[in-house]
């Protein structure tokens, strides 16, 4: 059976820049996969492409083994949201939902449905340009639910919603989820998505940095351990033997990773070594994820990766 | 195709710039017809050369059923609403001409309410002036057929400019400059201009021939300015399909 969403050594380059380039990873069919990276490193010109808004330079982005302009239904087979949706200033919210209905041949009682799912009810018949960010992402969610589609494409859906507004966006991504859609979600900000999330594509300046279950990353995140000795040079060089990664801390620590803290002690213990300190370092998901993007041109506000 | 009409009707119902345009429009239609019927001289004939020059005058109104054909097209791309259509119909080119298509029947609806303004308004007023029409036989078929054709395809035409510029301004700034300076101009230098432009055929659609010396015969006309808007609106939808949506 072929994955919900492939992308495949996608490439797109604008002018001389390069948004995206050899790019693969698979959303299997009902998984809910994070698309995590900084701000310009590509997520929505790849999102584009597999949408059929924006022509690959070479590769491709298939919906279950098609490309998108190949589906005969998209509407009933994916629905996206697209980063800061858009919409008619001066059309209702429902008005939106029912000229994209007529377009899809979705029923009109469909609208009404959806309106209820994001929770738009009460404001569907004001004019759009008095909704609030938050209001919009609602709509733009309801917009991609009208056909029931399988798969679903989110682009930064958190973006501007308040911490009430993120939590509800959770609860419906792990509905959704429930409900056995497949969900290719991307998100700037790891924290927004990480609780939802079953695996996680990590991609910076276009390139694919990593793509694993959010658990791998967990433990990855906390191989850490940090050794205060007054003797590091033989610590190292003993730890080193048993392979584990020792790095000089900058206040005379060792950075150890790829051994446990009571192995550490055990070697130290054995080869005579003083140990002044032996900490399992608290490093979070967004510790490895900062440290997987670590560019810091590129890498998002410390605050807002932290915030949570 | 039936569907991405009635999505189309549906759009322009629900915006206020459509109804504010059309509003303009009519009123604008108006006024022209009133101010040549209150100067028409008292009992004089009125023939189907006549009825064309008055279509001619009263289709100055229809510049702005061209601009909201430009001013909705352009429009989806302005607010971003043409993403979300091209999602649900990914090749594109079908939206265009459902769009082209909606905008034509509006038109011809527009064209439509001008003539009932004419027969409610107009033929009164000249009954009164005792003024006496000779519209002998069949002769007014052709100028009231190309009234409605030119309403119609002329907002037709904006939405192949406003799908072909995306731009709003720039579309409309470039439609009314070519419309009223433009082409105008070249009608001094070169009478083709004259015949074949775009002003030139919408005279020969009114069967004005005061206006213009050497104008095509109706037919003609008709299919002329029917391929200037399938010519933008080809145009528009060769360029969409070529270009990434953003």
């Amino acid at each position: 059976m072929s994955a919900a969403v492939t992308v495949e050594s996608l490439t797109k380059r604008f002018g001389q820049t390069t948004a995206v380039e050899d790019l693969s990873f698979e959303v299997p069919e009902g998984k809910v996969v994070g698309f995590l990276g900084p701000n310009g490193a590509g997520k929505t010109t790849t999102l584009r492409a597999l949408l059929g808004l924006v022509a690959p330079s070479s590769g491709r982005a298939v919906i279950a083994g098609r490309l998108y302009r190949e589906l005969a239904d998209p509407a009933r087979e994916v629905g996206a949201v697209l980063e800061n949706a858009r919409f008619h200033p001066g059309r209702s919210g429902r008005n939106h939902l029912l000229v994209l209905a007529a377009a899809a041949v979705v029923p009109d009682a469909r609208v009404d449905e959806v309106l209820a799912m994001v929770g738009l009810s009460d404001d569907a018949g004001r004019r759009v340009g008095g909704y609030s960010l938050g209001m919009r992402q609602r709509l733009s969610l309801a917009a991609a639910l009208l056909g029931d589609p399988r798969v679903l494409v989110l682009d930064e859906p958190a973006n501007g919603l308040d911490p009430q507004g993120i939590r509800w966006l959770r609860d419906v991504l792990r509905s959704l989820a429930g409900e056995g859609r497949a969900v290719l979600v991307s998100s700037h900000v790891l924290a927004e998505i990480a609780q939802t999330v079953d695996d996680v594509v990590v991609i910076g300046r276009g390139k694919l940095l990593a793509q694993a279950p959010v658990g791998e990353l967990t433990r990855r995140a906390s191989a850490g351990v940090r050794a205060r000795t007054p003797d590091p040079t033989k610590l190292a060089e003993v730890l080193r033997a048993e392979g584990a990664a020792v790095e000089a801390g900058h206040d005379g620590t060792l950075l150890i990773r790829g051994i446990d803290p009571a192995r550490v002690g055990e070697l130290a213990a054995s080869s005579g070594i003083v140990l002044q300190e032996l900490t399992q370092l608290g490093a979070t998901l967004e510790d490895v994820f900062l440290e997987l993007t670590g560019d810091s041109s590129l890498a998002p506000a410390g605050d807002q990766l932290r915030g949570s | 195709m039936s569907a991405l009409l009635r999505a189309e009707l549906l759009k322009l119902r629900t915006t206020r710039t459509t109804w504010v345009l059309l509003g303009i429009a009519l009123a604008i239609a108006a006024g022209v017809l009133v101010i040549i019927l209150s100067v028409l001289e008292r009992s004089r004939t009125i023939t189907d050369d006549n009825l064309g020059a008055l279509f001619s005058f009263i289709s100055i109104a229809d510049l702005l059923v061209l601009c909201l054909g430009i001013v909705a097209a352009a429009g989806e791309f302005r607010h971003g609403t043409v993403t979300a259509g091209f999602l649900i119909t990914p090749s594109r080119w079908p939206v265009v001409v459902a769009k082209a298509i909606a905008y034509a029947l509006v038109g011809l609806a527009y064209g439509a309410a001008t003539l009932l303004l004419l027969l409610v308004v107009g033929l009164p007023w000249l009954a009164a002036k005792d003024v006496t029409l000779e519209l002998g036989g069949t002769g007014w078929i052709e100028p009231v057929t190309g009234r409605l054709l030119y309403a119609g395809l002329s907002a037709a035409l904006g939405v192949g400019l406003g799908t072909l510029f995306r731009n709003q301004a720039a579309a409309l700034v470039t439609a009314l400059v070519t419309l009223l300076a433009v082409e105008p101009a070249l009608q001094l230098v070169s009478d083709a201009v004259g015949t074949y432009g775009l002003n030139g055929t919408s005279a020969a659609l009114f069967g004005d021939s005061e206006s213009f010396s050497d104008v095509l015969p109706f037919w003609a006309g008709a299919l002329l300015y029917a391929g200037y808007a399938a010519l933008f609106v080809g145009a528009g939808i060769a360029l969409t399909l070529r270009r990434d949506v953003s």
